[in-house]
């Protein structure tokens, strides 16, 4: 039994952020987790016949992503601090567990959180993510210091895990 | 806090910072080594360090991802590597990795630039290919509303622009016609207790108390006559009005009649020019010249105490309540209204003028820190008082939180209307800069960028009316939650209020609490006032709610639906709430109802809010 090519379009759109997350993480450079995830795109639907229904191609998909991973990893190597593939491997199973919602319920949650940050955190996370400045040169555009601007992130970043999975766990919103 | 809480947290927090050092790029040796070590060493910092990730995922596609399109093509280069990791995925998955394909890795590598180059070569034009639509898609959003001084009509019963009262309510005629002047339109009328009168119609010549907005007259003489409410006239001839509160503007032809405004302490005459009188509260009488030229002549007790002063274009001046004494006086731009700013108001000029309009008519209000409206035609919305437009798409400053859902957002009538299923949000930052409204009312802490300084009071009133939906459907909120800076890792949410969450009551809902207390009001507390919840369809409810900033403990007291001549006790007091407030939140979800807002506003007192 293959997968037809819809089938498949359909699976990378609705998992593409977790999927490009596995690639960030094994690459370390959101360009590159981007280029990876791309590459493995393009060969999941040319190679749908191969795929033989929607778990395999779950694990066909994520397979690839690491193999195309780490080819970029060696071809980084020296030049960015890496996980090493022992700690990829602890990850492994963290990245198939994930909860029941659906990735659209994710980023829904995830957009109503951004939101509620304040002025200033949540112009310091579309900086870092929207433009992909790094924490320098958000710190010197704002004029504050580097450690203010880790700090304000780390702190977005807390707060927006709490915040999505309260969402998620009780579908609720008024608070 | 717990030791075991706050070791959580710390964890928490030190992963949540490598995870982005890491993903940036911007790790050190040191700091992979501890990312390591944590990850290695407890299954919970690793799941918590893979959620990082995929949040970083998320908000990387969610900010980053709107052009970006996932292309395929039919290029061949990597059939090796397509038929290694075919051959690679029939072995078990959890053993299998990693695999060592270094070679064949490289060897694929520069089939990887060539299947680039296509991949670039069809990007620009994918005709032979196709393209997968990008997976946030940025929505379009219409803006936001609510009109000002829209308030007492509803309250009273009164529409705006008397557009909603019926003619038998009108007070019949008592006086003959007024040099046949005419009031020609108004903006956001509400009119006093007496003479209502109609767009179109002659004047009486009797007393007009316009309590708000503005209105238009065009006098028997032929001069246009701009009356800003609060102001209390009499037209009482083809040229003739007594004003005795409030600012006029009058814009006068030549080779006419000449106009005579008479106050309780000063006659102005001219013809051929355009100037403003203002009576204010203290019975002083200000007349600035903005083109042509007028004579003034102080009064007391209805008798010229001086003679009459010219007063040319670009000069101002000012006679006290005695009428015994005449300044000259600070010439303003803004103090009068124009015919272009009426103009603008009624949305004939477009957006811009819209917004510089709606602005300058905030700035007179120095007990206003905040509102919002609206233009239906236009599709504009104003809030807070740097005229920022939002239009079209509600965008960055309104802060949507669901910008494809929000492309569906419906304003009509200049109401802004959210549905539950839309899941619609609207923020709203206050101004909290030391030049604007709040600071200059005193309301800004002196520690950090929010309200709260003790010792001082915020109001709130808003409308809120259920549009369409079954009220005793139990799903679904509707309300304003009041936001402030987060120091305890929360996203600055301390109340909610209004329709509260699952369940069909009105009421607020808590999370926060003071410091030094107990969260014993965390969850809902249900209003218990009679013949309000659940809320029916169509009935406009109105919300106040006055908060006074103390030492530690704020107290928050909620009316719904509050007597306007006396506010009486509270419907709900929450007395544990140390709050931070910097911006507000409007939001309806989860539900099948429909709801509008109207009317939002926040101020320094009670009569701030409730103008009218």
């Amino acid at each position: 039994m293959s997968v037809p090519s819809d089938v498949v379009v359909q699976f990378l759109i609705q998992r593409r952020s977790r999927l490009l997350g596995y690639a960030w993480v094994i690459v370390a450079d959101e360009h590159a987790a981007e280029d990876v995830f791309q590459e493995v795109s393009m060969a999941a639907v040319r190679k749908c016949d191969q795929i033989q229904g929607p778990e395999h191609l779950d694990r066909w998909v994520r397979h690839a992503i690491r193999l195309k991973g780490l080819e970029v990893r060696r071809s980084r190597r020296g030049k960015a601090q890496l996980l090493s593939p022992e700690v990829l491997d602890i990850l492994e199973k963290s990245w198939a567990g994930g909860g029941t919602a659906t990735e659209g319920d994710r980023m829904d949650a995830m957009r109503r959180c951004i939101g509620q940050l304040s002025g200033p955190a949540r112009q310091v996370v579309e900086m870092r993510y929207g433009q992909g400045m790094k924490s320098q040169k958000i710190a010197d555009t704002l004029g504050r210091r580097v450690e203010t601007v880790y700090k304000t992130i780390t702190r977005a970043h807390t707060a927006l895990r709490r915040c999505i999975e309260d969402r998620l766990d009780t579908g609720r919103g008024g608070l | 806090m717990s030791t075991e809480r706050h070791d959580t947290q710390e964890m928490e927090d030190r992963l949540a910072l490598l995870a982005d050092a890491y993903l940036h790029g911007e790790i050190t040796p040191d700091g992979l080594a501890k990312l390591e070590a944590l990850v290695a060493s407890d299954p919970e910092a690793a799941r918590l360090f893979a959620c990082f990730v995929q949040q970083s995922g998320m908000m990387r596609e969610l900010y980053g991802s709107a052009n970006e399109q996932v292309i395929a093509t039919q290029d061949q280069d990597s059939t090796d590597f397509l038929s290694a990791l075919a051959a690679l995925e029939e072995s078990d998955h959890e053993a299998e990795v990693p695999v060592d394909l270094t070679d064949e890795l490289l060897r694929r590598a520069q089939q990887r630039k060539q299947a680039e180059r296509l991949r670039r070569a069809h990007g620009a034009n994918p005709g032979g290919g196709w393209s997968v639509p990008p997976l946030v898609v940025v929505g379009a959003i219409a803006a936001v509303c609510l009109l000002a001084f829209w308030l007492g009509g509803v309250f009273m019963g009164q529409g705006s622009g008397g557009g909603n009262v019926g003619p038998g309510q009108a007070t019949p005629p008592r006086e003959a016609f007024a040099g046949r002047s005419r009031l020609i339109a108004t903006h956001q009328a509400v009119w006093g207790e007496g003479y209502i009168p109609h767009p179109g119609e002659n004047l009486q010549d009797t007393p007009i108390r316009l309590t708000a907005g503005l209105a238009r007259i065009e006098m028997g003489n032929g001069t246009t006559l701009l009356v800003e409410g609060p102001a209390y006239l009499r037209i009482s001839g083809a040229g003739q009005v007594e004003l005795s509160r409030g600012r006029v503007t009058a814009v006068t032809p030549a080779g006419r009649s000449p106009l005579t405004i008479q106050t309780p302490n000063a006659t102005i005459q001219d013809s051929g020019s355009t100037f403003g009188v203002h009576v204010d509260p203290a019975n002083q009488t200000t007349a600035q010249v903005y083109t042509g030229q007028v004579s003034l002549t102080p009064m007391t007790d209805g008798v010229a105490s001086a003679a009459a002063i010219p007063l040319s274009a670009d000069r101002a001046l000012r006679v006290d309540a005695t009428g015994q004494h005449v300044d000259t006086h600070a010439v303003s731009e803004t103090a009068f209204i124009g015919v272009e700013t009426f103009e603008a108001l009624q949305g004939r000029l477009g957006p811009e003028p819209y917004a510089a309009a709606v602005r300058r008519m905030w700035e007179h209000d120095p007990e206003l820190i905040a509102a919002l409206s609206y233009h239906p035609d236009q599709r504009v919305g104003v809030y807070g008082f740097e005229s920022r437009l939002l239009r079209g798409q509600v965008g960055a400053d309104s802060r949507s939180l669901s910008p494809r859902r929000d492309s569906e957002l419906s304003m009509t009538g200049g109401r802004l209307e959210i549905s539950e299923a839309e899941a619609t949000t609207l923020f709203l930052d206050l101004d909290l800069a030391s030049s604007g409204p709040a600071a200059r009312a005193g309301l800004v802490r002196s520690d950090m960028p929010t309200l709260g300084r003790d010792g001082t009071r915020v109001c709130l009133s808003w409308m809120m009316r259920l549009e369409s939906g079954d009220p005793q459907d139990p799903a679904g909120w509707c309300g304003v939650s009041l936001f402030g800076i987060d120091d305890n890792r929360d996203l600055g949410e301390y109340l909610f209020i209004g329709r509260i969450a699952h369940e069909p009551a009105l009421g607020v809902t808590c999370r926060r609490s003071a410091p030094d207390q107990p969260e014993s009001i965390t969850g809902n507390i249900r209003l218990s006032k009679p013949g309000m919840a659940p809320p029916p369809a169509g009935r406009t409810m109105h919300w106040l709610v006055v908060i006074d900033f103390r030492d530690g403990a704020d107290q928050i007291s909620i009316y719904v639906d509050p007597s306007l001549n006396r506010l009486g006790n509270p419907d709900i007091v929450i007395d544990n709430i140390d709050l931070r407030l910097d911006r507000l939140r409007l939001e309806a979800a989860d539900g099948n109802h429909r709801w509008s807002f109207d009317e939002f506003r926040v101020g320094t007192d009670v009569r701030a809010v409730l103008r009218n």
